[in-house]
């Protein structure tokens, strides 16, 4: 029986409501795209041209929470779909080709086009190209190259990202009906821009000792500036959200009622046991920070004085904005170490939990390398994890708890 | 006289170490763990208080351990295996900084440090392959017991390769060279070699140190402890001692201490 929990934030009980809402209008909003949320700057854009956009990924976690992944991932299975697919992937035909039409939040309408981006997740390209052949849509890929080292964006990448964005607006024009304007692309960047600011401002103050949020506080809190990226809307959201942990560090509240472990979590978290984190509140331990947070293009500021430069330099931003994960062993040890060295001095950690995720190689791969790095160069104790982030099938509650008892035991919370 | 137990609530076997207050072992005992975790561990207690004709009013504090010590029954606190395999390998041999236990559901390294606490930890994936439970599938299929493979691999001159690092496919693939005609001890070698290469990944991602203590059901192997040994280097077995007892001396030890916390907090109530 769990008694200490996360304190949650008010204003994720507004984002709670907000998305509650975002999943209703999209039944009576054309045209809708279904999209991809990985700093794909096609969702900003097809906003201002009044294509409304949902999110799959994000469904497949709301399904997840819902403890549905079982029958979903089943599901898709015996339509083939293998096991070592994505569980996101998985979890969304499974919801597609399910018969009973009994789905959260009554689930999302069938869209009018498909909008992706291969900027990061090679899963986007081959999912997106399924759904245009499962609905006969069109699909609207944005193609970048992928950024392995740690250099500044080179000029030819980004002249190549602009053309093809061009290209996409060009296609996104034509089944909107609507022609983009210089004023609504400039507001776009500004408030894309804008919610990276407040993005960070969150992460600052969670340096803060005791942390105001907790990771699952943190988990939710990146629907925004993925999900609704270039809107007012999502900006009013950020600083609802960074006033209200402002005043929890003004007056010395933390996220958990007594903080005596700070802790660093690797992976995408498991959506069906995101309560995990109360199992580390009840000793002492909370997730100020996690990697899955680097992965998003606004832990940098990118200038918005040209709108154009500033969606194509999101749009290779992904994944490289500090994150650890998925590269070679020689950046693991260079620059990826003096990030993570940085990140645990900045966020006073003194321990980390590392998800090793069988649906996303690219977060997992170098995973136990991470492993071994905060063990002999930071002298910290590790905890490794097998959890996938949407089969909930694969989670064993014996297996796991072992592993956090022994964790406990360890750094003196038996 | 007071006495202290640790009782692991294991996947194949439960286990009792009964400890005076000195910490000499005054007592051991097993029993298959059956389908019943709470039943298995009531009876080993008792079995071993039996044989030590101890009193139960003697015992003065019960640590438990292993898969089912949450369900054990018995009015006792509950720790981890790996906290415990480390207090238990460092009672054994108190130069040991590293413990290999290989046990029925999984397979762990263990760092610790010269007081026998657990500095890191290693477990193996949900994969079988890893386990001993590995070796008890193909055993059925070879129809041999665990004792008899180990003599055969120990003699066999060739080590065939088992490829696969599936326990099924790897039992598919011991009967298609069973059906070639291939030397049984060469495929029972191949095994226990692909088991300790699994166990060797663990242990080199902790940067182990020396020495290495093996314990668990595997340690009974000499095939398999002698295959770990041509990948880790030499290692040490419990000596004395059945290496299936280590985690439940571990917990005996901590049901001593946790006992000798309480009467120091509360000096006024010991007198």
């Amino acid at each position: 029986m769990l008694t200490v929990k996360t304190k949650r934030l008010e204003s994720a009980r507004t984002l709670s409501a907000a998305i509650r809402k975002i999943y209703q209008e999209v039944w009576t909003s054309r045209p809708l795209a279904w999209s991809v949320n990985s700093s794909n700057p096609l969702n900003d854009i097809s906003r201002i041209l009044g294509i409304h956009v949902a999110y799959p990924e994000n469904y497949a976690c709301v399904c997840t929470a819902q403890h549905l992944s079982g029958k979903y991932c089943t599901i898709a299975e015996a339509h083939n779909y293998k096991p070592e697919l994505c569980s996101y992937i998985r979890n969304n035909f499974g919801y597609l080709l399910a018969k009973d039409g009994n789905h959260p939040m009554g689930g999302i309408p069938e869209p009018d086009v498909l909008l992706s981006v291969s900027n990061g997740c090679l899963n986007f390209i081959k999912w997106f190209d399924a759904l245009r052949l499962y609905f006969d849509k069109p699909l609207v890929l944005l193609n970048t190259p992928h950024r392995l080292f740690e250099y500044d964006v080179p000029g030819y990448y980004l002249e190549y990202v602009i053309k093809e964005l061009e290209i996409c607006i060009d296609k996104l024009e034509k089944i909107s009906g609507n022609k983009l304007t210089g004023r609504k692309m400039r507001e776009a960047a500004y408030y894309s821009r804008e919610q990276g600011k407040y993005w960070r401002k969150l992460l600052e103050l969670n340096k803060t000792v005791p942390a105001p949020m907790n990771l699952s506080d943190l988990a939710n809190l990146i629907f925004i500036p993925t999900s609704l990226s270039g809107t007012a809307f999502g900006l009013d959201l950020l600083k609802e959200a960074a006033a209200e942990v402002q005043q929890r560090v003004r007056n010395k509240v933390g996220a958990i009622p007594e903080e005596r472990h700070r802790l660093v979590m690797f992976n995408i978290p498991p959506w069906y046991r995101l309560d995990f984190v109360n199992r580390f509140a009840e000793r002492g331990c909370v997730f100020p920070f996690g990697d899955y947070l680097r992965y998003v293009w606004c832990t940098q500021d990118i200038d918005d004085s040209d709108p154009m430069e500033h969606f194509a330099r999101k749009a290779l931003s992904f994944g490289h904005n500090g994150g650890y994960g998925a590269t070679i062993a020689e950046t693991l040890y260079s620059c990826m170490g003096d990030r993570l060295a940085k990140d645990i001095k900045d966020f006073k950690i003194d321990g980390a939990v590392i998800a090793i995720n069988k649906s996303c190689k690219i977060m997992s791969t170098g995973g136990l390398d991470i492993a071994r790095l905060i063990r002999e160069k930071f002298r910290l104790p590790v905890l490794v994890i097998d959890v996938d982030q949407a089969d909930e099938r694969t989670y064993s509650d014996a297996e796991i708890k072992q592993r956090y008892d022994a964790f406990f035991e360890t750094i003196g919370e038996a | 006289m007071a006495l202290f137990a640790g009782v692991d609530s294991g996947s194949t076997s439960t286990k009792a170490v009964l400890l005076d207050e000195g910490g000499i072992i005054i007592g051991t005992h097993l029993v298959p763990s059956g389908n019943n975790f709470r039943k298995s561990a009531e009876v080993v207690l008792h079995t071993v208080m039996d044989k030590t004709h101890s009193k139960r009013d003697d015992l003065a504090a019960i640590v438990t351990t292993g898969y089912g010590r949450f369900i054990s029954g018995l009015n006792s606190k509950a720790m981890s295996e790996i906290t415990c395999c480390g207090r238990g390998a460092h009672y054994l041999h108190s130069a040991v900084r590293t413990v290999i236990d290989i046990g029925g559901q999984d397979s762990k390294a263990i760092k610790i440090d010269g007081t026998g606490k657990v500095v890191q930890f290693s477990l193996n994936d949900k994969c079988a392959a890893g386990t001993g439970r590995f070796l008890e599938r193909i055993a059925v299929s070879l129809e041999l017991d665990l004792e008899r493979m180990a003599g055969l691999s120990v003699q066999s001159q060739q080590k065939l390769p088992i490829s696969s690092t599936c326990v099924v496919f790897a039992e598919t693939e011991v009967i298609s060279r069973i059906s070639n005609g291939e030397a049984i001890e060469g495929i029972i070698k191949g095994l226990h070699s692909a088991l300790a290469s699994r166990i060797h990944i663990l242990a080199v991602g902790l940067n182990i140190e020396k020495d290495i203590l093996v314990c668990g059901g595997g340690a009974k192997n000499a095939g398999l402890v002698k295959e770990i040994e041509e990948l880790l280097g030499e290692v040490v077995l419990p000596s004395g001692i059945d290496p299936r007892f280590v985690p439940s001396i571990g917990a005996a030890l901590i049901a001593r201490d946790s006992q000798r916390e309480q009467v120091e907090s509360k000096p006024g109530e010991s007198q």
